[in-house]
């Protein structure tokens, strides 16, 4: 009888459930469906989540109207979309491990993906979700080229409540999604990941190992063994660890990869503590070594690291007159920081022995006042000599800043205090800044945005140039992108289309063999 | 006394002729040796000339061909005042080497070049 009951209970919920489906990985038992639990994967939950069956039922019961409540518009905009394969028109979007599929074609379902651990604290998601002072970093998202696997998408995310674990899954549809590792402090070699909030970094190609690698860190907030590892992606398992030292703790979730020797092949990694200090680290067959500290930001009383970026520049390091045209090649680091709810945006020239710090930097933030902006030519030498520049923007960054032609576009999104997790009253800008003294490029320094914008990308546009649209929408946000010119300080031009491909000579070589008789 | 000055004089005149036939001939060596050496100059500068067209002819074909290459490797681009995130423009570098042979001497060019461009949508191609 009771059997019949919990049968029948269990028909009503999924009935109830229907609209959205809802997926989690039962340890031992597989990838569920929350909706269609057998009588003995549901007594599992039941345990798991220390309620007794009825309660469980409830809870499912529930479930619809608590994932609802998690929901988060002003995370939303951060989603990826999935590739064409499995169906573009879906995001994917994190609410630090809980993986929602969302779309805006309403004759399709929301698909959520929960780690099991996250199950008997999804309550507690809103909290992390509305905390301005951290970055919600999202999945990473290894599509089949990389893979080399036609049709599979390997998705890698972190989940930081109650057990903080990383784990992959694989799909090759919504329809199936499967766990592929999961690895927390339970793992062999796992033991001190106390903090997974970052975001999984791929490593393509390293010589000596033929498959891919993943980077996670380990964001624990103090005092960590282990500051970052590095796994197999297929397999989870681990490969290498850099040992924490000089006394390096609050690690963010924010790290880049470089190729510092332009070999093709990454070597150099380069990550930062939530308080603003910036480390650089070689990585070669397994191993971390030469770990040196590059900045110290610590000044600027950042509160989380967003993005860590680098670019390799030429960046001018002459002045005025006949100087003007003297450049020099290297690597800039990009930061975008959070400091009382705002982005600090960081362009920081990357020293070989040096540890930059605050006072090394100038302040270019954007005046209020257009006329105020005006770049002097001691104002442009200062710069050149000093190891970069900062700029604090109105709002936070919601995609990686896009450095196309010298120009880096950011995308910024200022949520109302009181209504956090509210898009529609949030107001949101597109800001546009010199690669090299952060004025403003075009004549509007920030462009109001009636919709926040999603993810940036470079189009071609009919009067031969190219626009920036905004990729989820299709909205043309620059229909015109102008290019830094080196003849001025201030000179730019359209973005011809036919000027590319553009063919740059390196270098041409003589050899001369033999003799004549 | 008579016959004794006879000889002088013939030994004489055979070692002055000896010593004549000697300047002439390593003067005509000489000469020939400067006109092969001025010669070679010549030859290794139309070599020359000849390699380096045939490769600018070559780097122009390489510039307006529109199909892709076998020779590139896709590489970090090199660096740009006016620089582009590395996910939205891709670079491939190139060698062209032009090779010409004259008897036991040749002439190799080689040039180095990258080619930068913008693929729709980024290097992951998704607009």
């Amino acid at each position: 009888m009771e059997f019949y009951r919990l049968g029948l209970c269990l028909l009503l919920c999924s009935q109830q459930l229907f609209a959205d489906s809802f997926w989690s990985h039962i340890p031992g038992k597989g990838s569920v469906q929350l909706t269609e639990l057998s009588a003995e994967q549901h007594q599992s939950l039941a345990q798991h989540l220390q309620l007794d069956a009825e309660q469980t039922t409830e809870w499912l019961n529930e479930l619809p109207t608590l994932l609802e409540t998690i929901s988060c518009s002003t995370v939303d905009i951060q989603g990826q979309p999935l590739p064409a394969y499995i169906d573009a028109s879906y995001q994917l979007v994190s609410y630090a491990g809980a993986l929602k599929f969302h779309t805006d074609d309403k004759t399709k379902q929301t698909i959520w993906w929960l780690p099991w651990t996250l199950l008997p604290t999804l309550s507690q998601l809103k909290t992390q979700l509305t905390d301005l002072n951290s970055h919600l970093h999202q999945p990473l998202l290894i599509a089949e080229q990389e893979l080399g696997i036609k049709g599979q998408l390997i998705i890698v995310s972190g989940s930081s409540i109650s057990q903080p674990a990383y784990f992959a899954l694989k799909l090759d549809s919504l329809a199936n999604l499967e766990l592929l590792w999961s690895l927390s402090a339970s793992a062999p070699g796992f033991t001190d990941l106390a903090g997974a909030v970052g975001q999984p970094l791929l490593i393509e190609q390293q010589k000596g190992s033929p498959g891919l690698s993943l980077l996670l860190a380990n964001t624990a907030a103090q005092d960590p063994k282990t500051l970052i590892y590095k796994v197999d992606m297929m397999t989870g398992l681990l490969q290498a660890k850099l040992a924490a030292e000089q006394n390096i703790s609050g690690v963010s979730g924010a790290m880049a990869l470089s190729d510092q020797n332009r070999d093709s092949v990454s070597d150099s990694l380069v990550f930062g503590s939530t308080a603003g200090q910036i480390w650089q680290v070689q990585l070669e067959h397994n191993q971390f070594y030469q770990l040196r500290a590059v900045a110290d930001l610590s000044a600027l009383n950042f509160s989380d690291i967003q993005f860590i970026r680098t670019l390799y520049a030429a960046v001018p390091v002459g002045g005025a007159g006949s100087d003007f045209h003297s450049r020099r090649s290297q690597w800039l680091v990009l930061l975008g920081a959070l400091r009382q709810q705002n982005t600090v945006f960081v362009v920081l020239k990357a020293q070989s022995e040096d540890v930059s710090s605050s006072s090394d930097l100038v302040d270019r933030t954007l005046p209020e006042s257009p006329e105020l902006a005006l770049l002097t030519s001691q104002h442009w030498q200062h710069i050149q000599q000093k190891n970069g520049w900062f700029s604090q923007l109105s709002g936070r960054l919601t995609h990686i800043p896009v450095v196309a032609a010298g120009v880096i576009y950011l995308n910024l999104l200022k949520p109302n205090t009181e209504q956090l997790c509210n898009i529609e009253q949030s107001s949101s800008a597109l800001m546009a800044l010199h690669l090299h003294h952060a004025s403003a490029v075009y004549r509007q320094p920030s462009l109001p945005l009636d919709h926040a914008a999603g993810a940036l990308k470079v189009k071609a546009n009919t009067q031969g140039g190219f626009a920036l649209i905004e990729q989820h929408r299709q909205q043309v946000l620059i229909e015109t992108m102008l290019e830094i010119s080196p003849d001025c300080t201030h000179c730019s031009k359209t973005i011809q289309r036919d000027s590319f491909p553009r063919w740059q000579l390196m270098g041409t070589y003589h050899n001369e063999e033999g003799a004549y008789e | 006394m008579m016959m004794s000055s006879k000889g002088f004089i013939l030994i004489t005149t055979l070692i002055l002729m000896l010593i004549l036939s000697c300047i002439s001939l390593s003067m005509l060596v000489q000469t020939q040796l400067s006109q092969k050496l001025a010669g070679s100059a010549t030859l290794s500068f139309q070599l020359k000339q000849h390699t380096q067209s045939k490769h600018l002819q070559e780097l122009k074909q390489l510039k307006q061909s529109t199909a892709e290459s076998d020779t590139f490797v896709i590489a970090p681009c090199p660096a740009n005042y006016a620089a582009w995130s590395d996910w939205i423009s891709t670079c491939e570098w190139y060698q062209v080497r032009t090779t010409e042979r004259q008897a036991h001497h040749h002439h190799t060019v080689t040039s180095v070049l990258v080619r930068q461009s913008l693929p729709e949508g980024g290097r992951d191609g998704i607009l």
